[in-house]
């Protein structure tokens, strides 16, 4: 297993096929991502931002290339493979928040741990204490369409972390919500992140989000086109073109 | 104007027609609830037809004959003479019931005998196996007897059965009967032969009951009519019965536009329930079309014009389900004889019913229509901000109380509209369509309860599966409410009639206890009854009652003569009560089933020359108008006898023992020619059989009821009639099937967006398939429940304040209907569900950007 870097994506190629037409969204993309840090990866719609997130994360299977997750190749495993190591190994935060409404927002919290057959009681405590974190104490027992949508993607936010995954992908956190309640949002992201040691990767419009985190990776027609570390957290790495 | 302006214009057509197009399918499937509704109707609609086209065009098989006589004693002189003055009868029939013995050790069984001379039927054919047996048996003096007795006795044609003193082979089966239903042989067997082997048998002696019967033939109705018309005040004064093809025929047309009418109303049942469907569905594909329809106002489309675009969507789709609904129900129309097999008595011609089927889409596409209306009207307060503002729209939120309150008038309206024309009353119509709501808004509370507890009880123990099916119950959009109720309202009808049947049954199931009897004999005479109670005791049974019967008539009330009681108009004396022959008994005590209600019970009299002090029943009490203190004189068998009403008795004639109308009391009748009746309690079938066997081979003419073989006759009988209609009832589960599969088709996305969301999260495809089954599980337990819950109330209510009997319902068989439902709805719920495992996880994010 590589303990420096948690996510390695190599020559990674994805075709979309429409009958006699094909469409190559990436193109032979290739990169590691650091254990811990925060990555943005941004670039013009049509760039391939969602479909590359997707491969990462084990929600599709691409043409050719793989990605390695943690030091396992996910790029071939199996459905019911990849089932698991989304419960067990990876979080998401999604732009539309993505609740379940007919849970409250505790159950939508819990719902990741007790897929994997834990018990309620055993982990409505620590979710109660990340409801809590996320300043949602006096709300526990509200449905989705109770909620602010800023008070829903706490509560996504949350979900995202009761499991203690080692990745945290996260589509456009901010892109249903106001500047005000965006800057709380990216504020709590980073702080869980920082807390739990995850690492995050970020899908973003968003340049000021994406500045804030430890590394952008550039997309533009399906091929990075950028890699540079931020001012603050520079390693000493170069940045790569395309 | 304007409306019916806009509902013409091509315009109006276009925008529904290209609306619908890339959806048609999902639309028909909304409307889809009416077809199980307006397949029952036209079935049943067809089937009437059917059976009215048969008997119009066998009318005459009905009767058997143009005209016919019918008496309860021998025709008088004078009634001879009017017969001789019309050219005569051209056959004659006695019918009554007596033992016919089968075989040689004398196994028995109460038979109905039907004595024939002459040419009977004159119209039809009795049919027999083999086939020349029909027109022999007179001629070879020899019976027809009832194929299911041939088979019950292993009998064949040769063998001999003794009726009465006479030993008379078989000339053949018996299969059928013009104008007589094949289940009414569950009575007892038919048997037919020449009247002379009656005669000769010395059975037609005195406590006979024997029904004489003339017919005849013309060559017109108008002969008929007039002959009839003429011979009214002999008839009224002899007390006989005139039956024309006419008369049979409206007799018959009223029993079966009855039964259709009941029939056709559990249909309608389902249509509504349909419609209920519809309007659930239309209101959530409205909600849906919110935004696309706040655009089209956003570029000039008038609300009006969007009001008929939708509304021609939802009458064609409507008249899509009518459709396949008629036709269905043109195959189930077939099918409808089968059902009402034995019940009716001739072979149903079967042809298209096109008012039939007329009616059947008409009333699908204005069901459809009518219960559209709410939310189609909620499409005129669809503001064009809508496409700036993502609100959650509601159809009826906006609608003002005014509108609510005409749209729901109309529906009310339509419906009893509906169900005049179906039922021909309008205050039938009122009171059902009064009632059907009243049940409608209990099953829905009682949904609503049911959902309230399923909500407080998903307990945090319950697995992560079990508490999100249940959860599934209350997602947005949800049917759950509209599903229980048309599930539920299926389950009620289904639910009652099988306990209500359950109960009829045990009600006439007699107990084991000692006071039971479990056979009766009757037609004992005089001489016969010491020697018969004799035969009972060796035979190791327990005489229960031994009961003196003497028949009378009445002669007058309060000392007017019962002709002028009869003419006389302003008197409300029913006239079966002033005809009848009275079959009286005589005792000093009341019996347990006799209560005296009014005046006082007098024991014993003075003789017959006295005025003897007798007991009414309360049942005959407001049919002779009689009170207390009022005489009646009877004549018994040729001797007046002056009686006073001293008391009036609640009998209760549910009880099997002999029960009396007129009660005498001793001192007065023991002198008078009587026979007798007696009930008898055995140890053993086995015991029951060697005894009537014995009886039945020194006294042929006493006859037998075996108690028990009389309950399974009722039983099958109540079998068949159940069926018929709980095959109906089925319609209306079948319909809120339909709706559960169009709800499911509704939430379709909504479905697929939870799949891919938990797939996402890491649920296993073995986890969500258990969510999906125990939500669909619990939306037939619930509706199982919901109408279930209504049906244990009404059989209680029925066994309480009518059958007055313990309510013990068969929990075993409910428990299995109940597993049914649920199985039923999951494999329905997984049919339309089995989509969401073909999406893929990355569905979320293209969902993000949709």
């Amino acid at each position: 297993m590589d303990s420096e870097n948690i996510l390695k994506v190599k020559e990674l190629t994805k075709v979309f096929k429409s009958g006699d037409h094909s469409l190559t969204v990436l193109n032979s993309l290739s990169f590691s991502v650091e254990r811990g840090i925060s990555c943005a990866i941004v670039g013009p719609s049509g760039s391939g931002k969602t479909t590359l997130l997707g491969l990462c994360a084990g929600l599709d299977n691409p043409t050719s290339g793989s990605v390695s997750l943690n030091g396992t190749e996910i790029s071939s495993l199996s459905e019911s493979e990849l089932t698991s190591i989304r419960n067990t190994e990876i979080g998401f935060v999604f732009q539309s928040f993505q609740l379940i409404s007919t849970l409250t927002a505790l159950e939508n919290v819990m719902v990741p741990v007790e897929l994997r057959g834990i018990p309620f009681k055993k982990v409505k405590t620590k979710a109660l204490d990340l409801l809590q974190s996320v300043g949602l104490k006096e709300r526990t027992h509200h449905y989705p369409n109770q909620l602010s949508g800023g008070e829903q993607q706490r509560v996504g936010l949350a979900r995202a972390f009761i499991h203690q995954p080692s990745i945290l992908f996260a589509d456009e956190p901010t892109g249903n919500l106001d500047d005000e309640t965006s800057a709380s949002i990216e504020q709590l992201l980073f702080d869980l992140n920082k807390e739990q040691g995850t690492t995050l990767i970020i899908v973003t419009h968003d340049m000021k989000l994406a500045q804030k985190c430890d590394r952008i990776i550039r997309l533009k027609r399906g091929t990075v086109f950028s890699d540079e570390y931020t001012s603050e957290k520079k390693t000493g790495k170069m940045s790569v073109l395309s | 104007m304007n409306l019916i302006r806009t509902l013409l214009s091509p315009f109006t057509w276009k925008l529904a027609y290209r609306d619908a197009k890339p959806q048609w399918k999902t639309l028909f499937l909304y409307t889809s609830s009416v077809i199980a509704g307006v397949a029952a109707l036209v079935a049943i609609l067809s089937f009437r037809s059917d059976v009215l086209l048969t008997v119009d065009g066998q009318s005459r098989e009905l009767l058997g004959a143009d005209l016919e006589f019918r008496s309860g004693e021998e025709f008088p002189d004078s009634v001879e003479a009017f017969i001789d003055s019309i050219g005569g009868s051209t056959a004659e029939a006695l019918e009554f019931n007596s033992m016919v013995i089968f075989d040689d050790d004398g196994t028995s069984r109460l038979s109905q005998i039907r004595a024939i001379d002459g040419p009977f039927p004159i119209y039809g054919t009795i049919i027999t196996n083999p086939a020349e047996a029909a027109s022999n048996y007179k001629e070879n003096r020899t019976a027809l007897l009832e194929e299911s007795a041939m088979n019950q006795y292993g009998l064949a044609a040769g063998d001999t059965i003794q009726v009465g003193l006479q030993r008379v082979a078989i000339e053949g089966a018996l299969l059928s009967v013009p104008g007589e239903a094949a289940v009414f042989s569950l009575v007892g067997p038919r048997v037919f032969l020449h009247k002379s082997i009656v005669e000769d048998s010395g059975l037609l002696d005195r406590g006979s009951r024997v029904t004489y019967k003339r017919y005849f033939e013309f060559a017109s109705v108008d002969t008929v009519n007039s002959i009839v018309e003429a011979f009214g005040p002999l008839a009224r004064e002899h007390r006989i019965r005139t039956e024309t093809v006419e008369s049979e025929k409206e007799d018959f047309d009223e029993i079966i536009s009855n039964l259709s009418r009941f029939l056709g109303l559990i249909a309608f049942i389902a249509l509504l329930l349909g419609g209920l469907g519809v309007a659930s569905a239309v209101y959530v594909y409205i909600k849906r079309k919110s935004s696309t329809v706040a655009a089209l106002r956003c570029i000039g489309v008038s609300k009006l014009t969007l009001v008929s675009a939708f509304s021609i969507q939802i009458a064609g789709v409507g008249l899509v389900g009518a459709f396949f609904g008629s036709m269905i129900g043109v195959v189930l129309q077939l099918y409808l004889p089968t059902l009402f097999s034995g019940l009716l008595p001739f072979e149903i011609i079967q042809q298209l019913s096109v008012p039939s089927i007329l009616i059947g889409l008409l009333t699908g596409v204005g069901i459809s229509v009518v219960f559209s209306i709410l939310p189609l009207a909620g499409i005129s307060t669809i503001s064009p901000l809508l496409t700036l503002r993502n609100t959650d729209f509601s159809p009826l939120n906006a609608l003002s109380k005014k509108v609510k309150f005409s749209a729901g008038t109309f529906t009310l309206a339509v419906l009893i509209g509906v169900i005049s024309l179906l039922t021909g009353s309008f205050i039938t119509s009122v009171a059902f369509t009064a009632g059907l709501i009243i049940f409608i808004i209990l099953l829905w509370g009682i949904g609503l309860l049911l959902i309230a507890t399923v909500k407080k009880m998903r307990l945090t123990t319950f697995s992560y599966p079990v508490r999100q099916g249940m959860a599934n119950l209350f997602r947005p959009n949800n049917q759950t409410t509209m599903l229980i109720t048309t599930l539920g309202m299926g389950m009620l009808l289904i639910g009652t009639l099988y306990l209500s049947q359950d109960m009829l049954v045990k009600r006439i199931d007699m107990e084991t206890g000692e006071d039971f009897p479990d056979l009766v004999f009757y037609d004992i005479q005089n001489d016969q009854n010491d020697r018969m109670n004799e035969i009972v005791e060796e035979g190791g049974g327990n005489v229960l009652m031994n009961v003196p019967i003497v028949s009378m008539r009445l002669a007058s009330r309060k000392g007017v003569p019962v002709s002028e009681v009869r003419a006389d108009t302003t008197l409300d004396v029913r006239g079966w009560a002033l005809g009848r022959e009275y079959r009286v008994t005589y005792r000093s005590e009341l019996t347990d089933t006799e209560t005296i209600t009014a005046g006082e019970w007098v024991s014993e009299a003075d003789g017959i020359n006295s005025v003897v002090p007798i007991s009414v029943a309360t049942q005959i009490q407001d049919d002779l108008q009689i009170e207390i203190g009022d005489t009646l004189g009877f004549n018994v068998q040729g001797v007046p006898v002056t009686t006073v009403v001293r008391s009036f008795r609640e009998v209760d004639f549910q009880q099997p023992q002999p029960n009396f109308f007129v009660l005498f009391p001793s001192g007065v009748l023991e002198a008078a020619p009587q026979f007798f009746a007696t009930t008898i309690r055995t140890e053993s079938e086995q015991q029951s059989l060697s005894i009537q066997q014995s009886i039945a081979r020194e006294f042929p003419n006493i006859s037998a009821i075996d108690v028990s073989v009389a309950l399974e006759s009722v039983q099958e009988f109540l079998g068949k009639i159940s069926m018929a209609i709980q095959f109906m009832a089925l319609f209306s589960i079948i319909t809120g099937f339909i709706v559960l599969a169009s709800s499911i088709a509704i939430s379709r996305k909504q479905r697929t967006k939870e799949s891919v969301l938990l797939r996402t999260l890491g649920a296993e495809k073995s986890q969500i398939g258990s969510i999906q089954t125990i939500e669909y599980a619990l939306l037939g337990l619930l509706s199982s429940l919901a109408g279930l819950i209504f049906a244990f109330v009404a059989s209680w209510a029925l066994a309480f304040f009518y059958f007055d009997m313990a309510f013990v319902p068969d929990i075993g068989n409910l428990l299995l209907i109940t597993l049914f439902v649920m199985i039923a709805a999951i494999i329905i719920g997984w049919s339309g569900s089995r989509h969401i495992f073909k999406h893929s996880p990355l569905e979320i994010l293209r969902l993000e950007t949709a």
